[in-house]
């Protein structure tokens, strides 16, 4: 089999979309990073510059992947999970530590973040792990093996810290329960945040009201069921102990920082002046800068705010920003729909892997994608707490340019290479 | 490896599996829906994002036009802008400044130098632009200039400051100032740093000369600096710049004026009868326009405003008031004349001084046996004019309707009132009438004689100088005259206000007036001021008065125009203390008509009584024995 076949199986409608969006990310950092003095495209001295030269330098690392055999990636899959765990712990005596966090390796001026290479590795191992037959993945046992897999990796990324990339992990959960993890294990999970922020939102008693309210409702309606009973108690139970915690977790596990998060998302702290200028800063400056665009938009490097600086971070966590404010509510929910429709594609393709390698870490490519959206768009937004996670292929960085670039076209190899590596 | 590919339990569970794959996809789209929906919230479904949005980034910047020059009824430049520099900083630019060059070019320790810069970020943040040092020297423009390179976030900004060529006029130029809170909360068309008139022309046509300010429209970033314009320059407006103005003032006479005054208090106004146009307007002491402006000015304004003896910055000219002496003794004629109890032929006999019963007026004009209008002027006889002045009030029923037809009458005459000149400021002088005597002695409990002291303009009479030159005008004129005025063309437009082009007539009919002047020219011919305000060639008319008041020694005034057939300046002069009208009014008055109309001073003789002016001292005791 020669490579000409790959090329004219690999998906093109992936191609595309992954070729669109780095164009007008990169757009959009030139935008937002230029103030109109410079005005050469490539200069390396600004972000866009080097933006542009990871843009030249992900062709070959395209072609690279695109070189590796299907049965490379399953049988490499251990050593790079290896690898990458290798890298996350290796941050801890070798890691820079860059606002707060000891997420890079700095080498002169280039940075290298292992957590986006981890994120591939994880996906890889995971799926890899799962494929094999004998595996039954509704056992409890699979499930504490997957839960390892995963976990390391989040877990060390958590202590550097990098709360918004750990969180990132939870996707696997999702990849699990399309591949047969009985789905209460997921009605826990989202039980479980869905009281928290209640409790943080409205205070413990009415949501133990709620709680009770609820399986009541659920307890009456399953009347003839004693399973159902049996269930409803033991949900109950936990559910108005971890109630009860809540609040420990609140103040004690979770830092001022996280905390103020939580706290501007649920309203629990008024948009005053001191709000604007303090702690919700980041969030009013995102929100004008977002809501001023309307619905057309400023137009390509128009935008006040967004060359003004207003923004902290617009280049990267916030470069969403600069859509809403330039394009206008056609580009910004324009690119939400096209990157929502990116996600369903990979999905699709996902769901007609034939292996469950491949099929595995379709969906789990798929999930970080939406997840990361998700994040940080809501984030921009206001509707998700501020997690500082970027917006794949349009947030500057190499690291997580090329992370993602790898991500997709591991699967776009898989994919075309459709089981036939025997 | 061929176990990897047959994954049993896509078959025996796809149902399931199906309902699940289709959950993520229902997970995705509900979503992205509800971002979409926040989107539309944030972006379309309210405004306030969009005016907040504008309010953070973009600034409106005013960019002022220059002010209006001011210019003399030739043409010549009084009032004009010069450029001077002010040396901003922007703290955080300042890396590799050589600190040493720069402190010895302002003249600055290390310490003010660092302790400046320390205030600057205070005020402004390091990031902003502050004035560092405001209106540099020359000297210190050229020595900045030459180095800036070693300067870095140092640079120069223009200031454009008000200049004063002649040197002179000051009171009538007026100055400018930064407008202050008070002004601002009035005229909301006026920034904070903005300068505006304070004074003279400069206050009355701060409109004209202002000009309109443009607008500019910049975005900002979010340390306040500016990063561009905003929208390409679509919404800003450009400055308009301010009118010219020229004035009716000649700078010549204007400046002959001051020389006279020098060392004086008092005041010349000079005017053009024909037209009412303001020839000179000379207040003394007065100051260097140029001392307003600048570093100094706020060191030599409050050296001027604690001057409580000299009061320069008070304009004698329009607001001091004195009692006109002597020289209202030709509004009384003529009011005589046109009430029908004087005429050319009537004659009153002076025995040195006016008697009536009790009541005397003394008089030193040394005549023997009865006199004419004419010789009554000539020789300003205090006689004369208390009997005409009775007269004009005996002939109506009682005191008090008699006191009022004369006050009618000098009102027309602009006295008692503003005048209705478009300066910035005046008084009113003032005329008193039935009501003030009413209530000084009761009403009814007063007759003629206790106002006749009007009459001969002492008394409760006062009038400012511009009042006296305006009376000398409507002499000239013969009855009529236009309120004084100074602006002659305002952007090269001539000044067409109604106020100063149609004619006022006084209640005195022009046949009444030869006499008086005939007598006026007598004055100078062979009367009170023949010795020292006698013109070679030049036909003057004109009046000494000799006020007595209550801060020393009497005021020496003088009024009068030239040439006596059509007229081309009437003037009043007013030398406080100055003791008697011949003594520095007259030859004062004299020396300025012949500066206007033959343009010099050339005989020996008037050179001498020039020099004598210029460099004479009026509490000095006099030489020249005449009394006006």
């Amino acid at each position: 089999m020669g490579n000409t076949s790959i090329w004219r199986r690999v998906d093109g409608w992936l191609i595309l979309f992954y070729v669109f969006f780095v164009f007008w990310g990169w757009l959009n950092l030139y935008s937002t990073v230029s103030d109109g003095n410079h005005t050469a495209f490539f200069d390396i001295s600004e972000r866009y510059g080097k933006q542009l030269l990871w843009m030249g330098l992900s062709a070959f690392l395209i072609v690279a992947i695109m070189l590796f055999k299907y049965i490379e990636y399953y049988q490499f899959a251990g050593v790079l999970y290896l690898i990458s765990i290798a890298l996350l712990v290796g941050l801890f005596p070798f890691g820079k530590q860059i606002n707060g966090a000891t997420s890079w390796y700095v080498l002169g001026t280039l940075h290298f973040q292992p957590a986006a290479f981890a994120k591939v590795a994880t996906a890889l191992m995971l799926a890899r792990y799962l494929s094999n037959p004998l595996v039954e993945i509704s056992r409890s046992k699979t499930l504490l093996k997957a839960l390892l897999i995963t976990g390391v990796p989040a877990a060390l990324i958590a202590a550097q810290p990098d709360l918004g990339t750990a969180l990132v992990f939870s996707v696997f959960p999702l990849v699990l329960y399309r591949e047969g993890m009985p789905g209460y294990y997921l009605f826990i999970g989202f039980s479980a945040a869905l009281i928290f922020v209640m409790a943080q939102a409205f205070g413990v008693r009415p949501v133990l009201i709620g709680l009770v309210s609820l399986t009541s409702v659920f307890v009456y309606r399953r009347r003839k069921s004693e399973k159902a009973l049996k269930r409803a108690v033991l949900f109950l139970f936990f559910a108005v102990g971890f109630l009860y915690s809540t609040d420990f977790i609140f103040n004690a596990v979770l830092s001022d920082r996280h905390r103020d998060r939580i706290n501007i998302l649920i309203g629990k702290v008024a948009h005053t002046e001191s709000f604007r200028r303090g702690i919700g800063y980041n969030l009013n400056q995102s929100l004008l800068t977002i809501g001023s665009g309307g619905l057309m938009g400023k137009g390509f490097l128009k935008g006040t705010l967004t060359k003004g600086n207003f923004v902290p971070a617009q280049s990267t966590d916030y470069i969403f920003c600069t859509i809403g404010e330039e394009w206008g509510f056609v580009g910004s929910a324009g690119l939400v729909i096209l990157f929502a429709l990116f996600i369903a594609r990979i999905f699709y393709k996902a769901e007609r892997q034939n292996t469950r390698f491949s099929r595995m870490y379709g969906y789990a490519v798929g999930c970080f994608f939406m997840v990361h959206l998700l994040i940080n768009v809501g984030m921009t937004l206001g509707v998700v707490p501020t997690i500082g996670i970027p917006l794949p292929f349009f947030s500057y960085g190499g690291s997580s340019l090329w992370g993602f670039t790898a991500m997709l076209f591991i699967f776009i190899k898989l994919d075309a290479a459709g089981g036939r590596f025997l | 490896m061929g176990a990897v590919g047959t994954d049993l339990s896509v078959c025996k569970r796809s149902r399931s599996i199906v309902k699940k794959s289709s959950l993520f996809v229902v997970w995705l789209f509900s979503c992205t829906a509800a971002l979409v929906a926040r989107l539309y919230y944030v972006q379309l479904a309210n405004k306030i994002y969009r005016v907040k949005a504008d309010r953070t980034a973009v600034i409106a910047i005013r960019t002022y036009p220059s002010r209006g020059c001011i210019y003399d009824r030739e043409a010549r430049l009084l009032v004009a802008n010069r450029n001077s520099y002010n040396l901003v900083v922007t703290p955080n630019q300042i890396n590799g400044v050589d600190t040493l060059a720069l402190c010895r070019i302002l003249g600055l320790s290390q310490t003010d130098f660092a302790e400046k810069l320390k205030r600057c970020t205070q005020k402004n943040t390091k990031y902003r632009k502050s004035v560092f040092k405001r209106l540099l020297s020359p000297a210190e423009v050229v020595q900045f200039q030459e180095l800036s390179y070693r300067f870095p976030g140092f640079y120069l900004q223009r200031n454009p400051l008000r200049t004063y060529p002649y040197a002179s006029a000051a009171h009538i130029l007026g100055y400018i100032g930064a407008v202050g809170a008070r002004f601002l909360k009035s005229h909301p068309s006026y920034q904070a740093g903005e300068n505006t008139g304070i004074s003279g022309i400069e206050k009355t046509y701060e409109d004209v000369l202002r000009g309109k300010p443009g607008i500019r429209f910049a975005r900002k970033d979010v340390r306040n600096r500016i990063v561009g314009s905003y929208a390409s320059g679509r919404y800003d407006t450009l400055p308009q710049p301010g009118r010219g103005i020229t004035i009716t003032i000649d700078i010549d006479l204007q400046r002959y004026g001051e020389r006279l005054m020098k060392n004086k208090r008092g005041a010349i106004v000079a005017l053009e009868p024909e037209t009412g146009e303001i020839l000179a307007l000379v207040t003394s002491p007065s100051y260097d326009p140029n001392l307003l402006v600048g570093r100094k000015r706020d060191e030599n304004y409050s050296a001027l405003l604690r001057d409580r003896s000299d009061k320069p910055l008070l304009d004698r000219a329009i607001t001091g008031t004195y009692p006109p002496g002597s020289t209202f003794k030709l509004v009384t004629a003529l009011i005589g004349e046109q009430e029908k109890v004087l005429s050319p032929q009537t004659t009153h006999t002076c025995h040195h001084g006016f008697q009536a019963g009790k009541f005397h007026i003394s008089c030193h004009c040394g005549t023997t046996g009865p006199i004419h209008l004419e010789t009554a002027i000539a020789v300003s006889c205090n006689n004369f004019f208390a009997h005409v002045y009775w007269d004009i009030i005996k002939g109506k029923k009682t005191p008090a309707a008699g006191l009022e037809t004369w006050c009618a009458y000098v009102r027309g005459f602009g006295f008692g009132d503003f005048l209705g000149t478009d300066l910035s400021t005046g008084a009113k002088g003032y005329i008193p009438d039935s009501h003030f005597y009413d209530k000084m002695y009761g009403r009814g409990r007063w007759n003629a004689l206790n106002t006749i002291s009007n009459g001969i303009g002492q008394g409760e009479v006062l009038a400012t100088p511009i009042q006296l030159a305006n009376m000398a005008a409507i002499i000239a004129n013969r009855g009529w005259y236009y309120p004084p005025h100074i602006v002659k063309k305002t952007g090269g437009i001539p000044n067409e206000n109604p106020n100063f082009t149609e004619k006022r007539q006084t209640a005195i009919a022009a046949p009444y007036f030869a006499p008086v002047i005939q007598g006026m020219a007598r004055v100078i011919t062979e009367g009170s001021a023949q010795y020292t305000a006698r013109i070679p060639d030049i036909a003057f008319c004109g009046k000494t008065g000799t006020a007595q008041n209550p801060h020393g020694a009497a005021h020496s005034i003088f009024v009068g125009f030239a040439p006596k057939e059509n007229p081309t300046i009437a003037l009043a002069v007013v030398v406080e203390n100055g003791d008697w009208g011949s003594r520095w009014a007259a030859p004062i008055a004299s020396l300025m008509v012949e500066k206007y109309i033959a343009g010099v001073i050339e005989t020996p003789a008037r050179k001498a009584i020039e020099k004598h002016m210029i460099e004479g001292d009026v509490s000095a005791p006099e030489d020249v024995e005449t009394h006006g």
